[in-house]
């Protein structure tokens, strides 16, 4: 059982700080994601734990115990490297058994150790050819088979499906999986591909300029950003980050008289904060496209559409606000004049620093609720009802369209369709 | 797509044949010689096709010198100097590509400076200090002094860098030792470029004139370089066509290795940027 623990890590170069004082501390077993831009420091820190990289300042432990000064050797940890780093010169069985071999393990443990891991990752038939007479997928899983046969609880992985193609890419992610859940190690895992990362990790660590912007389970890294720049690097096509709007007489105002009532719960959240800087993050997903007005909807032009394969990202100005909606039906052309709103439970708002200014309890319980169907549907409906009773009041004090007797027309709640 | 029209590359070809019949005339020349008769070669130098052939530069040329013995001295210092350049670029290559040392880079430089400096530099005070440990006349003498060559650190250098780093980390990580990584993932990395330099630093020992005939005096630790110069030189006047026989075996060796590896040294120095 072996956890890895980041502690106050920095790393520079002269003067330039490429890992700035990072806490992290990973879990035995877990898979966990490195994700971020490239320069931003992923791929440093991993090459810390392994100990190709010397660390300036800070604690790394392994097991417990500080391995900072450790020869990469010494640190019982297996990596799998982009390029894979197969011996060229040795054929696959070769290359699985050669750190064995250098180590004087008994014949038969090796022999065990390599059936059980090659039938796994389905490599029996090709124990005799050299890596270039391999398939992209095929090198991966003898690059996978040469740290797994070490039987290290660490595994570091370094972007280990960018040299795959699209559709090899699922199966080696899956072969990964697979071999997770047999070994259980404890997986870290650097990637620029926040698909890969949502898909892969059991949490994320998403990172920027050295700097941990947020460490959590990929459902919280998407429902709730900590700041814009989670907000804006995951979920494709990114979340609309709607800056420099301000907030008057109940309404968040998006310029040229375009503006949306702000519900209780958020206005009571928010308080004082409504009265400085703000920004607002709505996912493209999560934006309401109609042809009519709607409650709650502000008027829209679309100015252009891009077709996304399953859905069709809608390019709309709102205000003097530019926002992309995703919509799996076209039901708009380029030019039309359409009615949008947002979901409520839905918003992210965002303080002058860029953090999150947090979310309602009643919305917080909805998105702890995500993938328990039958809570989640119940919170949906008794809240439903409260904000549609609270935006009759507004829109009848203001003389507004009030959202009528057709529960269909209530103002957008709750989670996409 | 192609580049160059059929017209250009024709023309292109011809010209690689004339440079080709320019660079090899001189061989052929000597080779033909080699096989007339003195008398025919002075009666017209220039038709040097031997028609009828004869061997009796050859079988003139086996009595007046120990042939055997020239071509194992020959062999003997080419196959040793190479050996000895061989191991330590090897070494010093490795050192310089995967070890972190304080003034690596500038050491590396220094090292490579020598490739400038002309042999004429080194050749006197190499030669007095080879006099005084008393191994004048001795082919030690030759090879003691060519022990290391700067170019085989610069292509060997060259070779490792072309290995993938991460192929050394996956090696360390695994716990395999220098050593281990040397003989088991460097090494035959990089066979094709220690066999093409290899071939390279024979050649050159094999032809090499003026520091074996400063060290080398005596007749029975001759090479064949020298014992070419017994022809072209000797007294009564030159015997050309023994001289040419002499050429023909020196050059033997040679061509036939770089007939064989061909491929392996052109490879090797495109590869690293050198002629």
């Amino acid at each position: 059982m072996v956890d890895v623990n980041l502690q106050h890590i920095s790393k520079s170069y002269g003067d330039t700080n490429v890992i700035r004082d990072i806490n992290l501390d990973i879990r035995d077993g877990e898979r966990l994601v490195l994700l971020g831009p490239s320069g931003c420091g992923k791929s440093t820190i991993l090459r810390m734990i392994a100990g190709f990289v010397p660390i300036t300042s800070g604690d790394l432990l392994i097991d417990g115990s500080r391995v900072n000064e450790l020869a990469p050797a010494k640190r019982q940890v297996s990596m799998v490297f982009q390029n894979y780093a197969l011996y060229p010169h040795m054929t696959v069985k070769q290359n699985i058994t050669y750190a064995l071999k250098v180590h004087k393990v008994p014949a038969d443990v090796i022999e065990r150790r390599l059936a059980m891991v090659a039938d796994f990752l389905e490599l029996t038939p090709y124990f005799d050819r050299k890596p270039a007479e391999l398939s992209g997928g095929q090198q991966q899983r003898v690059a996978l088979a040469r740290a797994t046969v070490k039987s290290t609880s660490v595994f570091l992985l370094d972007e280990p499906l960018s040299n795959l193609d699209a559709q090899l890419r699922v199966a080696a992610r899956e072969s990964l999986m697979e071999l997770h859940n047999r070994f259980k190690q404890t997986m870290v895992y650097v990637t620029h591909d926040q698909v890969e990362a949502m898909t892969f990790g059991t949490r994320i660590v998403l990172l920027r300029k050295g700097d941990i912007q947020m460490a959590d389970t990929p459902e919280n890294v998407y429902h709730r950003p900590a700041n814009v720049f989670t907000a804006r690097f995951i979920g494709s096509p990114p979340a609309n980050i709607l800056s420099g709007i301000r907030f008057a007489d109940d309404r968040i105002d998006l310029g040229d008289g375009a503006g949306f009532y702000l519900f209780r719960n958020w206005r009571d959240l928010l308080g004082p904060a409504l009265q400085g800087e703000l920004h607002l993050g709505v996912r493209p997903e999560h934006v309401v496209v109609k042809t009519e007005p709607h409650p709650n909807s502000m008027p829209a032009l679309v100015e252009r559409l891009d077709n996304m394969g399953a859905t069709t990202g809608i390019v709309l100005r709102v205000g003097n606000q530019h926002l992309v909606a995703s919509s799996r039906f076209r039901r708009v052309e380029q030019g039309d004049r359409v009615h949008v709103s947002f979901y409520n439970d839905q918003l992210h708002f965002f303080g002058p620093d860029e953090r999150s200014l947090g979310y309602p309890a009643n919305v917080l319980a909805k998105k702890d609720a995500l993938g328990r169907g039958e809570e989640l549907a119940r919170l949906i409906g008794a809240d439903d009802a409260a904000q549609a009773r609270e935006f009759d009041e507004y829109a009848t004090s203001h003389a507004v369209g009030s959202s009528g007797s057709d529960p269909a027309d209530r103002p957008s709640i709750g989670v996409p369709d | 797509m192609n580049l160059y029209p059929a017209k250009a590359s024709r023309s292109w070809t011809v010209v690689a044949l004339i440079i080709a019949v320019i660079w090899l005339f001189p061989i052929l020349f000597a080779l033909g010689t080699s096989f007339r008769p003195l008398q025919d070669v002075f009666a017209n130098v220039v038709n040097f096709i031997p028609i009828p052939p004869t061997l009796e530069n050859y079988a003139k040329l086996a009595g007046r010198l120990d042939l055997p013995r020239v071509i194992a001295n020959t062999f003997s210092i080419a196959a040793t100097v190479t050996l000895l350049k061989l191991l330590t670029a090897f070494l010093a290559a490795y050192a310089f590509t995967y070890f972190e040392f304080r003034g690596r880079n500038k050491i590396y430089f220094v090292f490579l400076a020598t490739i400038f400096v002309p042999f004429t530099v080194t050749m006197i005070p190499n030669y007095l200090l080879i006099a005084r440990i008393g191994l004048g006349d001795n082919i030690l003498g030759v090879i003691l002094t060519q022990v290391a060559d700067a170019s085989g650190i610069l292509l060997m250098v060259a070779a490792m860098r072309e290995i993938p780093y991460s192929l050394i980390e996956s090696a360390k990580l695994d716990d395999v030792s220098d050593r281990r990584i040397m003989l088991d993932m460097v090494l035959p990395l990089v066979r094709p470029q220690l066999t093409a330099t290899g071939i390279w630093f024979f050649v050159n020992s094999w032809n090499e004139f003026v520091w074996p005939s400063l060290i080398l005096r005596s007749e029975q630790s001759y090479t064949l370089p020298l014992a070419l110069q017994m022809f072209v030189s000797a007294e009564g006047g030159t015997d050309f066509a023994v001289a040419m026989a002499v050429s023909v075996v020196t050059m033997l060796i040679p061509v036939v290795l770089y007939l064989t590896f061909q491929k392996y040294i052109i490879g090797t120095f495109t590869g690293a940027g050198i002629k």
